[in-house]
């Protein structure tokens, strides 16, 4: 009964990561086809989707080849400094697989990316490397690359589009800076420059929050969404959404049940883990707003079901930002 | 926040601790004395708030069974201990070694050899002092906290004879040299005699 109810959470957190990830590799690129054909209408967070498909590259390999493929074209508009900050929320698991982009980006002639090589990588499979065409960088879900291809890999790149992805929303430094995975302090600087440029605008008090002017970016970037005829039209931007937490958290339970194969924990320590790993990521769900359910005490055997409820409620609310308009 | 645990919550808290330190492939002896002792051994029905942790065991290179303090838990232990007090809902200190305090006046006489062992999951061997060492600690408890206290109502269900008595009273004389304490020590000794079922 537990193997089985095991299964059935990994398989939903794989499936879900499979179908988040081949969804945003076809808005960068037209050598990714998702099964289902759709493309997503979200603001992609490109660490996060790398890091994302090495979850579950080990089901797909074409997943691995589109991450190396991706290191060899794109690798400049990468942010080190993020992937290294994100990577630290994956499980050890994945970021040993970090070698399936750097080493082919180091390649291509980015050495920064040397850097990030921990050498502990597994060659059971060495990605097939093609040429991924031109990047389709005007269309809205690629704001972040498009504006790190304009203004440099950086915090304010990042910032723009995290602003201009909230529609209009505010956002304080502390929200920007977990969301953009930069420092507070570098988020500081990036705000005051960009305020100071009138790129964003700042809502003063006691924490002061900034919003950047939906409208007035969507007439700027004259981002494209491909319609339903084949052709494309202006449209506003895509809605931005907290994709690194919510990728660590699927990764991680793919991790536990991958421990608990391995090592045949007992019901209740299988429960007992599923809890633990919870209440490390409970505050990175709730800014994602992810609708959490209620965790009362209890042996933890009895969490599984609340657990599986949990992941049920992640793999909804993926669909839901995959494709916004049809939720 | 305080719990009360009765047998069975003991088994289940115990085993969990068992299994999760299995999880962490570790494996550590504890001795377990107070009111969680008389509870699996069956002595009394009531609950208990806590389980006390009097000693840690180990078997040196000899195969001899040695004890030594409580303090520290070891990390996995430690570790293990929260973890179930947040799965139970019980307090922090469900499981502590307040009592190992009594190893500086010195144990019972005898303790090593009164213990009854039982495993709880893979990971925790639970060792349980048997009937000496329970008179000995319960009676040292009854006249520290006075009459009022569970631990003479527990010393009664223990039903000691006469001679159980006066040996522990003999061990228990050592514990304080205060004058009255002879005096206490033999008002609680009366008071379980004009008890005893």
């Amino acid at each position: 009964m537990l193997n089985e109810t095991v299964r059935n959470i990994r398989e939903l957190a794989e499936r879900t990561l499979l179908e988040a990830s081949w969804a945003q590799w076809a808005v960068l690129t037209s050598a990714a086809i998702p099964a289902d054909r759709r493309r997503a209408w979200t603001i992609v967070d490109p660490e996060a989707l790398i890091l994302g498909s090495l979850t579950v590259g080990h089901r797909e390999r074409r997943l691995d080849d589109m991450v190396a493929s991706w290191a060899g074209s794109a690798a400049h508009l990468m942010s080190m400094h993020r992937m290294r900050a994100i990577t630290a929320g994956f499980p050890d698991s994945v970021s040993d697989r970090l070698g399936v982009f750097t080493t082919p980006a180091t390649t291509a002639g980015d050495k920064r990316w040397k850097r990030l090589d921990t050498g502990r990588h597994t060659a059971e499979y060495t990605p097939r490397i093609k040429d991924l065409g031109d990047l389709r960088l005007f269309e809205g879900p690629a704001l972040t690359l498009r504006l790190r291809a304009g203004f440099g890999v950086n915090a304010k790149a990042d910032l723009l589009s995290l602003l201009v992805g909230f529609g209009g929303a505010t956002a304080d430094l502390k929200v920007i800076a977990a969301a953009t995975a930069y420092t507070e302090r570098a988020i500081r600087t990036a705000t005051e420059e960009m305020t100071l440029a009138g790129f964003i605008h700042e809502i003063e008090g006691r924490p002061s929050s900034f919003y950047a002017d939906p409208k007035a970016w969507a007439s700027v970037l004259q981002a494209r969404r491909p319609g339903g005829s084949g052709g494309s039209e202006v449209s506003s931007l895509p809605p931005w959404r907290f994709w690194s937490a919510v990728f660590v958290f699927l990764a991680q339970v793919i991790d536990w049940s991958t421990q608990q194969e391995r090592k045949g924990w007992s019901d209740y320590v299988a429960g007992s883990r599923a809890r633990d790993l919870v209440e490390a990521q409970t505050r990175r769900l709730r800014q994602a707003q992810v609708a959490l359910p209620s965790t009362p005490p209890g042996p933890g055997g009895d969490f599984l079901d609340v657990f599986h409820d949990l992941v049920r409620r992640v793999a909804r609310w993926t669909s839901a930002g995959l494709y916004p308009e049809s939720s | 926040m305080l719990a009360y645990m009765e047998a069975s919550d003991l088994e289940a808290a115990l085993s969990a601790v068992g299994e999760l330190l299995a999880a962490e492939d570790e494996h550590i002896a504890i001795v377990v004395v107070g009111g969680a002792t008389l509870n699996l051994l069956g002595v009394v029905k009531r609950a208990t708030s806590d389980v006390d942790v009097i000693a840690r065991a180990f078997r040196a290179s000899t195969g001899e069974l040695r004890l030594e303090r409580a303090l520290p838990f070891p990390p996995p232990l430690a570790r293990a201990i929260g973890t179930v007090a947040r799965d139970f809902g019980l307090p922090e200190d469900w499981m502590n070694a307040v009592v190992e305090a009594q190893w500086t006046q010195g144990l019972p006489p005898g303790l090593p050899e009164d213990i009854t062992w039982r495993q709880y999951g893979p990971g925790l061997d639970v060792g349980l002092v048997g009937r000496r060492t329970l008179i000995d600690l319960k009676l040292f408890a009854a006249v520290d906290r006075g009459p009022g206290s569970v631990h003479l109502q527990d010393l009664i269900a223990l039903d000691p004879s006469v001679e159980e008595l006066r040996r522990a009273a003999d061990w228990i004389l050592t514990q304080d040299a205060a004058p009255e304490w002879r005096s206490l020590v033999h008002e609680v000794i009366e008071h379980v005699e004009r008890n005893r079922s």
